[in-house]
């Protein structure tokens, strides 16, 4: 029999609100609503804290809405830059446990810690305590482990104890703890397949055994034997490290505040994205010509344009030119925009060598984009801006 | 409407007429896919566009009924080719070794020539022509052949002396064979050509009939033709070589178009074509032309219309009237109308360095064997060879880190500053191969000169003498070596 695996899944509690918090202790104490302020009538809740939460604020609930139900509240639109800047140190925190990480988003990432509980004495609450601990002192910002042995279960146990809490599954438990939660907790179950679990009689995962593999192959397609072993507790996946799979691209999309055609707005988005996606590609020394350029509209639609630039590069001035002309292609004045992302492709390490070019003075350029690479390591992304994106 | 026309007469025009067509899956508009007829007596005006660019012509014909139809204009095509050209691979008779072949091609001499399609044919060991080709190209490459020599001068070595010598005399046996057997099968024929008010279109010839239907030409666009144009008049292969000369350095970018053709600046008594792409630029410049205007005037033109017009320039002269949107092409009874690209071209003349004080004499044949060579090691994202240029020796490197494998040759060379004195110390500076390669290969002498400053810093490369009152040099930026 295999050895039991030590999984932990680290949920950040009201992420964006706790990082404003923290960055701004003025805000503690009242509910508080990022997403927009109390003037953007068309704003969408996108993260409220939990004195928010309490008062019935939801995400993606209209800021209005939000306004009737909490009126005290503190309204803002977010920041940019500090979410992505906590979630890095947060990660650095992490690698104090376990090299074993494997980021899901921007607020949660598997951890497994199996081999790393010696300091702890085997006893993996201990660790996971001593974690949970140590991101709330270092950054004063909670999170919420789910302990099991497997993903699935620590996922979905990570959010029985919000905010600040541990749940630890034993391996027997798990089926036990499983069986008694509504089967939409199952990550991957959403709207559609509910409907049809529900009109089955299927309401609790435990509900699940009641049928056989061919069942769900039949009536549920795609989660046939995935639905199957969550109900009996089998999930042997592998934290997948970064590091794991060799990058071939490397992408940065923001989700705007508000949706909006004003071009002159959606170019300095695209400028910021650029920059990011530029700043990560020197970060990890490598170089690249395939520029993407994606947008995904008010209806959720999305396109996207490509172009392979003549020389290879990692400098944003390179690409901003073509960004913008790809950019063009998809505009239409009137057609709302909700994102725009960039992405590269064909990433190659860079070795320093570099075809000149005669009409771009790229030396200065390159200088003054490293050196504020260092700065934006040393302090925080935002210290240091162009002048195009200051105002966003 | 109805008339009759040599075949000869008609195929020449359709196939010109046909270069812009578009194919049926690239226009949104299928009327594009025709060719405008119209005949007023004898008089045929015919006309295809992609809305781009616009062919339009008068052909003298013997007119019976006025009238006019769009013709589709591939099946029209298909059926004049398979009417005169009986024959389409023509063998010389005369035997050629394949060595001297295979010496030529190795130099990269025979792709020069092969504009025409012409193959060695192994198990035969003759020179094999293949394709349809009507007569006057025929004696174009000949011209073109002629126009080789003198530019070549002589070569050094004699034994590809002897290669050019016996291919000179295979393609004119060739060219000879091929015009034989064009013209016994052109000459006599005649076509009948009628359409009736149900755009249904009926060829006659000899061989039989053919009937297809076309389009009504209501819906048809023409060329605008404006006045207070101004106008430049050049020879038609001084215009045709200039084009060749700078081609390769147009940008080729879809989305941002202010490099994407080649910049047509016409300054006082000199007329200039330049061409770049940010990392090298070609610039040749005549005085040998003619212009309304005394003024400055300049414009891009797109990178299609640079590749239309030689297709379509004979030997005679050829007439560009143009103003800020679009310019018209006269050359001979054929009109090319096209748009020019609505962007402003880079300030080129300030890139190019006044200041290259050292100066490397090279023979152009061992640098571009050297060159071809080295290539097969470059790394693929740069293509990178290094020159290394030491008292009377220019060492070239390459080296390929990926795979593992690099090249290293010597050749002589002279090295020397701009006011003579030997250069003793070590030079070295890195080029993307393939530019040095397209950029060599567009120099007519025997010998080239590259001027450098600095290893970061532009490159020239000149021809040790210039003709015909023209003045060329390119300009490549190199690589830098991190």
């Amino acid at each position: 029999m295999p050895k039991t695996r030590y999984i932990l899944h680290v949920d950040m509690d009201a992420f964006f609100a706790s990082c404003e918090e923290a960055v701004n202790p003025d805000l503690k104490g009242k509910p508080l609503i990022v997403g927009g302020t109390k003037n953007d009538t068309r704003g969408i809740v996108s993260c409220p804290n939990y004195l928010a939460r309490k008062k019935g604020i939801r995400t993606a609930m209209p800021i209005t809405r939000a306004l009737q139900l909490a009126p005290e509240g503190n309204f803002i639109r977010g920041t940019r830059g500090i979410y992505s800047d906590y979630s890095k140190r947060v990660r650095e925190i992490f690698y104090k446990y376990t090299p074993l990480i494997e980021p899901m988003s921007i607020d949660e990432a598997f951890l497994d810690v199996t081999q790393t509980l010696r300091p702890f004495k085997g006893d993996v609450y201990e660790l996971a305590f001593a974690l949970k601990e140590d991101v709330k002192n270092t950054l004063g910002i909670t999170c919420s482990v789910g302990i099991s042995s497997n993903k699935v279960c620590s996922k979905i146990a990570s959010k029985e104890n919000k905010p600040d809490g541990i749940t630890y599954l034993l391996k027997d438990e798990e089926q036990d703890f499983l069986h008694g939660l509504p089967v939409e907790r199952i990550p991957g179950v959403g709207k559609v397949t509910l409907k049809h679990l529900n009109k089955y009689g299927i309401f609790k995962i435990g509900d699940l055994l009641n049928y056989d593999k061919s069942f769900y192959e039949k009536e549920i397609g795609m989660h046939s034997g995935y639905l199957l072993n969550v109900a009996n507790g089998i999930d042997n996946r592998e934290i997948n490290t970064f590091e794991d799979y060799d990058q071939k691209s490397l992408s940065k999309e923001t989700t705007l505040d508000f949706n909006t055609d004003d071009k002159h707005y959606l170019e300095k988005e695209l400028y910021y994205v650029l920059e990011r996606a530029c700043s990560r590609m020197r970060k990890k020394n490598y170089i690249s010509n395939n520029l993407t350029v994606k947008v995904k509209y008010a209806d959720f639609t999305v396109n996207q344009k490509s172009h392979i630039i003549n020389r290879f590069s990692n400098v944003e001035m390179d690409f901003y030119e073509d960004s913008l002309a790809l950019f063009d292609k998809l505009y239409r004045k009137g057609k709302q925009i909700r994102l725009v992302g960039v992405r590269f492709g064909d990433l190659r390490d860079n070795d320093g060598n570099l075809q000149e070019d005669m009409f771009v003075k790229e030396d200065k350029f390159r200088s003054l984009v490293e050196n504020m690479d260092k700065i934006r390591k040393k302090y925080d992304y935002n210290v240091i801006k162009f002048g195009k994106t200051f105002d966003i | 409407m109805k008339f009759s026309i040599s075949a000869e007469k008609f195929f020449n025009a359709v196939n010109k007429l046909s270069y812009v067509v578009p194919g049926s899956s690239h226009t949104t508009l299928p009327i594009l896919s025709n060719i405008y007829f119209k005949l007023d007596s004898n008089k045929l005006r015919m006309v295809s566009t992609d809305l781009e660019a616009f062919i339009t012509t008068d052909l003298n014909v013997e007119g019976t009924e006025d009238g006019g139809v769009a013709v589709p204009a591939r099946k029209l095509l298909e059926l004049l080719k398979a009417m005169i050209i009986k024959n389409e691979s023509v063998s010389v008779t005369e035997k050629y070794s394949s060595d001297s072949y295979g010496l030529l091609n190795a130099e990269g001499l025979v792709p020069e020539l092969n504009l025409y399609s012409i193959k060695y044919d192994n198990a035969k060991g003759t020179l094999v022509y293949r394709g349809s080709i009507p007569e006057e190209t025929f004696e174009g490459l000949k011209e073109e052949f002629r126009l080789f020599k003198e530019n070549k001068g002589t070569i050094a070595a004699e034994d590809l002396k002897t290669a050019l010598d016996d291919l000179e005399k295979a393609v004119t046996a060739l060219g000879k064979s091929a015009v034989d057997t064009f013209k016994k099968t052109t000459e006599k024929l005649k076509i009948k050509f009628e359409s009736n008010d149900k755009n249904k279109i009926t060829v006659n010839s000899k061989n039989g009939k053919y009937q297809f239907f076309g389009e009504p030409l209501d819906d048809y666009p023409l060329p605008q033709d404006k006045t207070e144009l101004s106008r430049i008049e050049i020879s038609g292969n001084r215009f045709k070589r200039f084009i060749q000369k700078v081609k390769h350095s147009v940008k080729n970018d879809e989305i941002r178009r202010n490099m994407a053709g080649v910049f047509i600046d016409l300054r006082k008594n000199e007329l200039r074509f330049v061409a770049t792409d940010g990392f090298r630029l070609s610039k040749i410049i005549t005085s040998e032309f003619s212009h309304t205007n005394s003024k400055d005037e300049n414009f891009i033109l797109p990178i299609k219309t640079v590749d239309l017009i030689p297709k379509i320039v004979t030997d005679s002269s050829l007439v560009m009237e143009f103003d800020n949107m679009m310019i018209k092409f006269t050359i001979d009874n054929f009109n090319v109308y096209s748009k020019l690209i609505d962007d402003t071209f880079p300030n080129y003349e300030s890139v190019i360095p006044k200041d290259n004080d050292k100066k490397l004499l090279v023979n152009r044949y061992d640098l571009l064997s050297a060159l071809r060579r080295a290539s097969i090691f470059t790394d693929k994202v740069t293509m990178k060879v290094k020159f290394e240029v030491i008292g009377g020796e220019l060492t070239i490197k390459s080296d390929n880190p990926e795979i593992g494998g690099e090249g290293e040759e010597t050749i002589n060379c002279d090295f020397k500053t701009n006011s003579g004195d030997e250069i003793s110390d070590a030079f070295s500076i890195a080029f993307n191969v393939s530019y040095l390669v397209e950029c060599l290969s567009q120099i007519d002498t025997d010998e080239v000169i590259f001027t450098f400053s600095a290893p970061a810093k532009a490159s020239i490369l000149l021809p040790v003498a210039s003709m015909n009152e023209e003045n060329f040099m390119e300009l490549i930026m190199p690589v830098r070596v991190g």
